[in-house]
C-alpha cells in the first residue's frame, strides 16, 4: 500500500513531447513556481549541465502561464533540507542511475529527499530520476560501469522497482532481475509515465505501462490505475 | 543512457600514466589537497590582475602564432546551447557540424553565462563572466601541455607565483551534445582556488570523418581577481554593492546587450528570471538600478562589443525591472490577505496610482514600496 501523502511523478525518460502529458500535470500539482532541479545524473560536464537547464526550462515554461522559477543545483555537497525549503517541488533528472544514486547517498541527500517526500513534497523523476524511487536499481544494471556500490534504492513503491526506456526488448533483463531480487517491477516506456498519490499510481501518457510480477506481464493503458 | 565516469584521477592516474606524470611535472606543478580545494586559509594581495580588457591577453597569444577571434555573441545561433556558456564553443561548428578544420590556434576572450551558478553566488563563483580560453583542433598532447605552460607563464607576469599553483587531474568518460569521448582534464588551481582548466580530448568523434583532437585551455578572470586578492571585481564597484546584485546585474546587462529580450520562456526566460532575483535582492538595499546596469554594461564593453547600445539596453532592462518590481509588491499584498489584481506590465509609478486608487493600501504601505523601488 503506498503512503497517501506521496505526490510522485515518474516519467518514462523519452522527449519533452512524450512527457508534455506527465509535465503538464506536475505543473498543475502545486500553486508556487519555484522548483529545484538536480541533474546530477548527468555528466559533471558545464556544457553538458546548461544543456540541461535549457531543455528543463523550455519544456516546463512552455505548459504554463504563470511563470517558474527554475534554479539547478549541480553539487551534491550544495543538497541540504535548508536548500529543499525555498521550493516548490523537487526535480531529479535522467543520466546515469548509479552515479545519481552516489551522490545522493555519499551527500546524505537521499535522506533529505525520503523525509521530503514522506511528507508530501512534490517529487518528478526522470528515468534515473524515477528508478531511484524503486526499490532496487540493478534492473538498470548495465549502468553500472564504474564499480558504483550502491543499488538499495527509496523504495517508495511497495517494494516494486522501476525501470524506464521501456520498448519491448527489455521483458527477459526485467524477468531476470525478478528471479535475482524477487522484486515486481513497474515498466515505463518513453512516452508514458506515473503519477503516484493520494495511495494510488496512474498511467499518464500516450502509451500504456506494464507492471511485470513474477511471470505475468500485466498491461496498464493510459489513465488506468496500478494498485501496488 | 548517458554515461559518465571519472577513469582515474589524481594519485591513482598519476600511478599508471606516466604522460600526465611527466605533464605534472614538467609544469612545476603540485597535486591539490582535496580537503584544501575551494577551503583556502591563505594571505590575500591587496589587488587582482590589472586586466581591463582583453588587450593584454590577445598580444601574448598573438606573439604565441594564435589567431585571435573576436568574442561571439552570447545569444550566437551557431552554438548548442541557449547561450554561449564556454569559450570552446567557438568550435562547436568544426566539432557538431563538419565545418573545415582550423589549423591555427585560436584564442578567445568570450564573456560567458553560467545559470547552474545562480543558486550559489558568491564572490568568485558567478553566473557570467569572461572566459579566456586557447583553443586548438588535431593538436598533439604537447601543444596542449605548452599551451598550459604559456598561461602560467602570463600568469606569472600578472603577479601569480608558481609555487602556489597546483592541479587535480582525471581521465573521463564524457558527452558534449550527444558525442561521447575521453578526455585528460586538469583543474588548475591557485591558492586552492580553481582558476582554470585544462581538457584535452584525443578522439572527438565525427560525422564524415576521422575523429579530431581538441585542446582547450581556459581560465576565468573574475576567478583569477579572486584567488589573488579575495574580491571578484577589485575596486570596480565603489559602492560595496552585495555580490548577488553586482553579479545579476552584470548578466542582465550581457543578455540584454546581446539582444535578448524578457519573456516566459527561451531566450528570454532568462532574463526574466535574472531581472526578478536582480529585484529581490535589490529590495533589501536600494541601490539605483539604472546605476547598477550602466556599470555592468560599461564594464562588458571592454571585453566584447555589444549588439545593443547601453540605451537601447536599458529601454529593455528597467521596463522589465518595474514589472517584476511590481510583481513582488502585488505577491506581498497576497500573502498579507490584500487581494487585488493589477496589470504589472506598467511602470512602477502608474502601478502604484493604480494602487492607491483600489482604496485597498494605506499611505504607509506606499512610503515604504517607494523606499524599496529604485529605479
Amino acid at each position: 500500500m503506498l503512503n497517501s501523502k506521496y505526490n510522485l511523478f515518474l516519467s518514462g525518460g523519452g522527449s519533452e513531447n512524450d512527457s508534455a502529458k506527465l509535465d503538464r500535470e506536475f505543473l498543475k500539482s502545486f500553486s508556487g513556481s519555484k522548483i529545484l532541479y538536480i541533474p546530477i545524473a548527468m555528466p559533471e560536464h558545464v556544457i553538458t549541465y546548461e544543456s540541461c537547464y535549457d531543455w528543463i526550462s523550455t519544456s516546463l515554461t512552455k505548459l504554463t502561464n504563470r511563470f517558474l522559477e527554475i534554479y539547478m543545483c549541480t553539487s551534491p555537497a550544495d543538497l541540504s533540507s535548508e536548500l529543499l525549503k525555498k521550493y516548490d517541488a523537487v526535480y531529479i533528472g535522467g543520466g546515469n542511475t548509479y552515479k545519481l544514486l552516489q551522490d545522493l547517498q555519499d551527500s546524505n541527500f537521499i535522506n533529505i529527499l525520503r523525509e521530503y517526500i514522506n511528507a508530501g513534497g512534490v517529487y518528478y523523476g526522470g528515468s534515473a530520476g524515477a528508478i531511484i524511487t524503486g526499490i532496487n536499481i540493478s534492473i538498470v544494471s548495465e549502468e553500472n560501469d564504474n564499480g558504483y556500490k550502491y543499488n538499495k534504492a527509496l523504495n517508495f513503491l511497495s517494494g516494486h522497482a522501476v525501470r524506464c526506456h521501456y520498448n519491448g526488448t527489455q521483458d527477459d533483463q526485467i524477468n531476470k532481475f525478478i528471479c535475482l531480487y524477487n522484486s515486481p517491477v513497474i515498466v515505463l516506456p518513453e512516452k508514458t509515465g506515473v503519477h503516484c498519490f493520494s495511495g494510488k499510481c496512474k498511467v499518464i501518457g500516450f502509451e500504456s505501462a506494464y507492471l511485470f510480477n513474477g511471470h505475468k506481464k500485466i498491461e496498464y493503458p493510459v489513465n488506468s490505475i496500478i494498485n501496488l | 543512457m548517458d554515461h559518465f565516469e571519472i577513469i582515474k584521477n589524481n594519485s591513482d592516474l598519476l600511478v599508471e600514466d606516466k604522460r600526465i606524470k611527466k605533464t605534472i611535472d614538467d609544469l612545476g606543478l603540485k597535486l591539490a589537497n582535496r580537503s584544501d580545494v575551494e577551503a583556502p586559509n591563505i594571505e590575500r594581495q591587496e589587488k587582482g590582475v590589472e586586466a581591463n580588457g582583453p588587450e593584454f591577453f590577445n598580444n601574448q597569444f598573438e606573439k604565441e602564432g594564435f589567431k585571435i577571434v573576436q568574442p561571439m555573441n552570447i545569444v550566437d545561433k551557431k552554438i548548442k546551447t541557449l547561450f554561449v556558456v564556454s569559450g570552446v564553443q567557438i568550435l562547436d561548428p568544426i566539432i557538431h557540424d563538419n565545418a573545415e578544420i582550423v589549423d591555427q590556434k585560436i584564442f578567445i576572450a568570450q564573456p560567458v553565462i553560467r545559470t547552474q551558478f545562480l543558486p550559489q553566488v558568491q564572490e568568485g563563483s558567478l553566473t557570467s563572466f569572461v572566459n579566456l580560453t586557447a583553443n586548438s583542433v588535431n593538436k598533439s598532447y604537447e601543444e596542449h601541455v605548452g599551451t598550459i605552460n604559456k598561461w602560467l607563464l602570463i600568469l606569472e607576469n600578472l603577479g601569480f607565483s608558481r609555487e602556489k599553483f597546483s592541479a587535480q587531474v582525471s581521465r573521463n568518460k564524457n558527452l558534449w551534445d550527444r558525442r561521447r569521448f575521453e578526455n585528460d582534464f586538469m583543474g588548475i588551481y591557485y591558492n586552492s582556488i580553481e582558476i582554470g582548466e585544462a581538457s584535452y580530448i584525443e578522439k572527438m568523434p565525427q560525422d564524415n570523418r576521422p575523429p579530431i583532437s581538441i585542446s582547450d585551455v581556459g581560465f576565468g578572470v573574475e576567478r583569477m581577481n579572486f584567488s589573488l586578492c579575495g574580491k571578484t571585481f577589485d575596486d570596480y564597484y565603489k559602492k560595496e554593492l552585495p555580490i548577488k546584485i553586482i553579479d545579476s546585474s552584470r548578466t542582465l546587462a550581457l543578455l540584454a546587450g546581446s539582444g535578448a529580450k524578457p519573456g516566459n520562456n527561451g531566450q528570454g526566460y532568462r532574463v526574466r528570471l535574472f531581472s526578478k532575483n536582480f529585484v529581490r535582492e535589490n529590495m533589501n538595499v536600494g541601490a539605483k538600478a539604472a546605476d547598477i546596469f550602466k556599470l555592468a554594461y560599461k564594464q562588458w564593453s571592454r571585453w566584447t562589443k555589444l549588439p545593443l547600445s547601453m540605451q537601447e539596453t536599458l529601454d529593455i532592462l528597467l521596463p522589465e525591472y518595474d514589472r517584476n518590481f511590481n510583481r513582488e509588491i502585488l505577491d506581498f499584498l497576497h500573502v498579507n490577505q490584500v487581494k487585488i489584481e493589477l496589470d504589472i506590465n506598467q511602470s512602477t509609478d502608474d502601478f502604484v496610482i493604480q494602487l492607491i486608487k483600489t482604496g485597498s493600501v494605506d499611505k504607509k504601505l506606499i512610503d515604504n514600496i517607494y523606499k524599496l523601488y529604485a529605479k
